[in-house]
């Protein structure tokens, strides 16, 4: 007995990796939250696809996280107050600026695409809570959710809200 | 600088002010309230609300490969799971067995599957978790938004919904169990249909010990029964379809459970194995949902609920002497069907200090169609007070299972209200008021507190005012055999203090602290009236509930540890015998490598203490194994229960006082658990 414990104490060691899970009714609130704050965005108009009136949400995310990014696109309603919504599904940064971005991964992989994307005037959300240190919106799950607001790179990054999402959001800090 | 900035937005929100109230931030903040619900709901933001809730995930419930609800309730501490002598499951929390009924209220996807008629849910102890998304327990008593039995705590079965993927599965093991389960998740334009199916069986060939009787005339016990096979059939079945639109959604279930005696009810195995008592319970429910203002929510639920006992069991000889004849067991059986309908209307007011509840409760239960039989095949047609009803006879009237006419209107409004004051604290008061048309009125009331110490480490302090009305059975029952009515039966009441600690320590790990202190008044129990010779409902008196809860888990990136300890007090003003084991242990190691996932898992309980002349009931303990390979939406799992095949026991009281002489009892009053189970299983999303 004492050997099997300890092959299996030896395998749980050794092999540390994949993705962690992330739950579906966090995923299920974001998709509910985060299209409504890209309605928040002052300069809107200048993020859209005048044309056919389209909002492109680009959900980058990270080798592992696929499951979770396409459930997330399909969770995301499909039109807003007369806009289409298009989501791409991408782990590539794409060379048409979408309205708003969305990184589905680790906090590193999301510095990848900040450091890129940070003059761009465009909205980062992180399904990660803690990938908000380099994005812009995640959520805070408290007694209330509320949106996270990462003040340092809202600056950054020059998005203007509706001044509603202050009144209710937290304020992290690098 | 942030200051700066912070201030630069304030006064941008002073000048905007009255731009506010647009459709457009309107919306916004009612997103914010959906998805505070959605938190509360699926207990994610446990560490900031007032209860103690364990949640059980479910990927860790499909990483234990385990077939039925029952079986994964030991893994929450402080539940100890058990069975009587015919073979009813029981759910034990904080130490507290009752024979009858677990004094828990439990709810699948919301709606109460508790039944009036004896207040218990055993039906639905089997129900397959691969058809289940999460499990809540919430051990604290709860009946400000739950109404009755919500006394010991409230167990709620998500199944799978509309964010899950369809699934076929498969299950079979070397205890002759077998079982396939069904489920259709179809979105058709703005429609979402969801439907399940289960199919199970179950037959573990188990020896029945030697039955006993004592003589309390004599003071004499001596063997009245040898060993025979138990008869250890159930078969669960069931169907559930939902169908959602926009903020409607209709529901309806049917769970169905057939089983046979086991042990013998009256302790005693039978000579002949051709009785089968039928349980089904159907809901159907019609659910609004939707916001009439940013901060106003309406939710109404509307349905109706059918609950069905049905079967008959053999007993003793009708003379108590030892004998091979089966035609003189005493049968006794019947039939019950009962019906509800309810209506339940909740209103929530949320703004960033107030998440207020107001809820109204209206129902109408009546049992219908009831019958009671109890014969003597071997004394043909002569009636007597054994063959009460020669021939499987259907007796009404005053020879009925239960008083006939009988009906219940409830009608509760409740109040509660969560203050989040700031960040860090938050408190909640309620209260409920219900009146009930057979019995009276009852308050309930609840205060409680959640302090985050700081960053990661979480106080709460919990107090519960709730009760337990009477059921049918206590009030109306007038059988000839052991249930007898009383309508001067009183509800009885529970207070629970409990003081909770909460810490991140090491990261993400996780320690849970819980300690409670309880006393349970006025416990409907049976007592043995000399006068009449009949065993009758009565208040018998007071439980004092007290013990500690203590668990911890360790992350290692996808890999994770568990372990938790329970230890409870009891008391009892009437019965120092429990039953039930003092010092509970459970605990798992996950391991992930690739597409494999290898869980093992152990469960122990402390012995059991019996009276003098009994040896006490050995500890139990069960090592177990559960390997898993998952690809593609395949899923296949091979695992070992109880891998050392130790031999575990339930403890068996003895009978209450028949013939006015004799009490039965299994040899050294316990009988087995099955022992060592291998088990397949095989799922297929889709």
């Amino acid at each position: 007995m004492r050997k099997i414990f300890a092959l299996l104490t030896f395998f749980s060691l050794l092999y540390v990796s994949a993705s962690a899970a992330i739950d579906k009714n966090l995923l299920l609130m974001e998709s509910k939250v985060f299209p409504k704050i890209i309605m928040l965005d002052e300069n809107l108009q200048e993020k859209i696809d005048k044309k056919s009136k389209t909002i492109t949400i680009h959900i980058y995310y990270e080798k592992g996280f696929y499951k979770e990014a396409k459930k997330f696109a399909s969770l995301i309603k499909k039109n807003s107050y007369g806009y289409n919504v298009k989501t791409v599904l991408s782990s590539r940064i794409l060379k048409t600026v979408p309205t708003a971005y969305v990184v589905v991964g680790s906090k590193e992989y999301g510095k990848k695409l900040f450091k890129k994307i940070k003059n761009k005037r465009r909205i980062v959300f992180s399904l990660f809570p803690d990938g908000v240190s380099y994005s812009i919106v995640t959520l805070d799950i408290g007694a209330k959710v509320v949106p996270m607001l990462n003040v340092k790179n809202l600056k950054t990054v020059g998005v203007k809200f509706n001044p509603v999402i202050y009144k209710v959001a937290k304020f992290y800090e690098n | 600088m942030r200051k700066k900035f912070l201030f630069s937005l304030s006064t941008l929100l002073v000048f905007t002010g009255n731009l506010w109230g647009g459709e457009i931030e309107d919306d916004f903040l009612q997103s914010l309230n959906e998805a505070s619900e959605i938190a509360t709901a699926a207990k994610l933001n446990l560490d900031k609300t007032p209860a103690t809730v364990t949640v059980l995930k479910e990927e860790f419930i499909r990483q234990t490969g385990y077939k039925r609800l029952i079986d994964i309730l030991p893994f929450i501490p402080g539940i100890e799971t058990s069975m009587t002598s015919s073979g009813k499951k029981q759910v034990i929390v904080r130490g507290m067995k009752s024979a009858y009924r677990d004094k828990i209220k439990v709810l699948v996807n919301g709606v109460d599957v508790t039944n009036n008629l004896y207040s218990n849910q055993f039906y639905y102890y089997n129900f397959p978790l691969a058809l289940v998304k999460r499990i809540e327990f919430t051990k604290s008593p709860d009946s400000i938004l739950y109404g009755s039995n919500a006394f010991l705590g409230v167990l709620n079965i998500i199944t799978r919904d509309e964010l899950s993927n369809s699934q076929v599965s498969g299950y079979l093991s070397t205890l002759k169990s077998y079982e396939a389960t069904y489920f259709q998740n179809i979105q058709e334009g703005a429609y979402k249909i969801l439907l399940d199916a289960h199919y199970s069986t179950s037959e573990p060939d188990l020896k029945a010990p030697a039955a006993i009787r004592i003589d309390l005339l004599t003071r004499q016990a001596g063997l009245f029964r040898t060993p025979k096979d138990a008869h250890t059939k159930e078969i669960n079945q069931g169907v559930g379809v939902a169908i959602k639109r926009d903020a409607y959604t209709f529901d309806m279930r049917i769970e169905d459970y057939i089983k046979q005696d086991f042990f013998g009810i009256t302790r005693v195995p039978t000579l002949k194995n051709d009785k089968d008592v039928e349980l089904r319970h159907i809901y159907a429910r019609l659910h609004y949902g939707d916001y009439i203002a940013p901060d106003l929510k309406l939710e109404t639920d509307l349905g109706y609920k059918n609950y069905l006992w049905d079967g008959e069991f053999r007993t003793i000889p009708y003379d108590i002497q030892p004998t091979d004849d089966p035609a003189k067991d005493i049968v006794f059986g019947g039939l019950i069907h009962e019906s509800e309908y309810f209506l339940k209307s909740n209103f929530k007011y949320i703004n960033d200090l107030h998440n207020l509840i107001f809820q109204i409760d209206v129902k109408y239960t009546e049992p219908y169609d009831t019958y009671y039989s109890q014969y003597v095949e071997a004394m043909g047609n002569t009636k007597n007070i054994y063959n009460l009803g020669p021939n499987e006879e259907k007796l009404r009237g005053d020879n009925n299972i239960i008083k006939e006419g009988v009906h219940r209107t409830t009608v509760a409004a409740a109040l509660e209200d969560l203050v989040t004051l700031t960040d860090n604290f938050s408190f909640i008061l309620g209260y409920r008021f219900d009146h009930y048309s057979d019995f009276g009125s009852n308050d309930s009331y609840k205060a409680g507190m959640v302090y985050n110490i700081f960053d990661g480490q979480t106080c709460k302090l919990l107090y519960n005012h709730s009760f337990r009305a009477p059921s049918w059975v206590e009030l109306y029952a007038q059988t000839a055999a052991e249930f007898n009515g009383n309508l001067n039966v009183d509800p009885e009441t529970i207070d629970m203090v409990e003081l909770q600690y909460l810490a991140e320590v090491f990261g993400h790990d996780k320690f849970k602290l819980n300690l409670y202190y309880g006393k349970n008044k006025d416990t409907i129990d049976r007592y043995y009236d000399m006068a009449t010779g009949k065993r009758i409902y009565k208040n018998r008196g007071e439980i004092t509930l007290r013990g500690l809860e203590l668990s911890y888990k360790k992350f290692f990136e996808t890999n994770e540890l568990y372990l938790s300890w329970s230890h409870n007090e009891n008391d009892s003003s009437y019965n120092p015998w429990s039953g039930n084991r003092r010092n509970l242990a459970n605990g798992y190691f996950s391991y992930k490598y690739k597409k494999f996932v290898m869980l093992t898992s152990f469960n122990y309980g402390d012995q059991i203490e019996t009276p003098s002349y009994l040896e006490n009931i050995d500890a139990f303990f069960s090592l177990n194994e559960t390997i898993s390979y998952e690809d593609d939406g395949l899923l296949l799992q091979a695992g070992i229960k109880n891998l050392t095949d130790r031999e575990n026991y339930y403890w068996i009281q003895p009978t209450d006082v028949i013939g006015g002489r004799y009490m039965f009892v299994p040899e050294d009053a316990k009988v087995p658990q099955t022992g060592r189970e291998f088990f397949v299983s095989v799922r297929k999303s889709f």
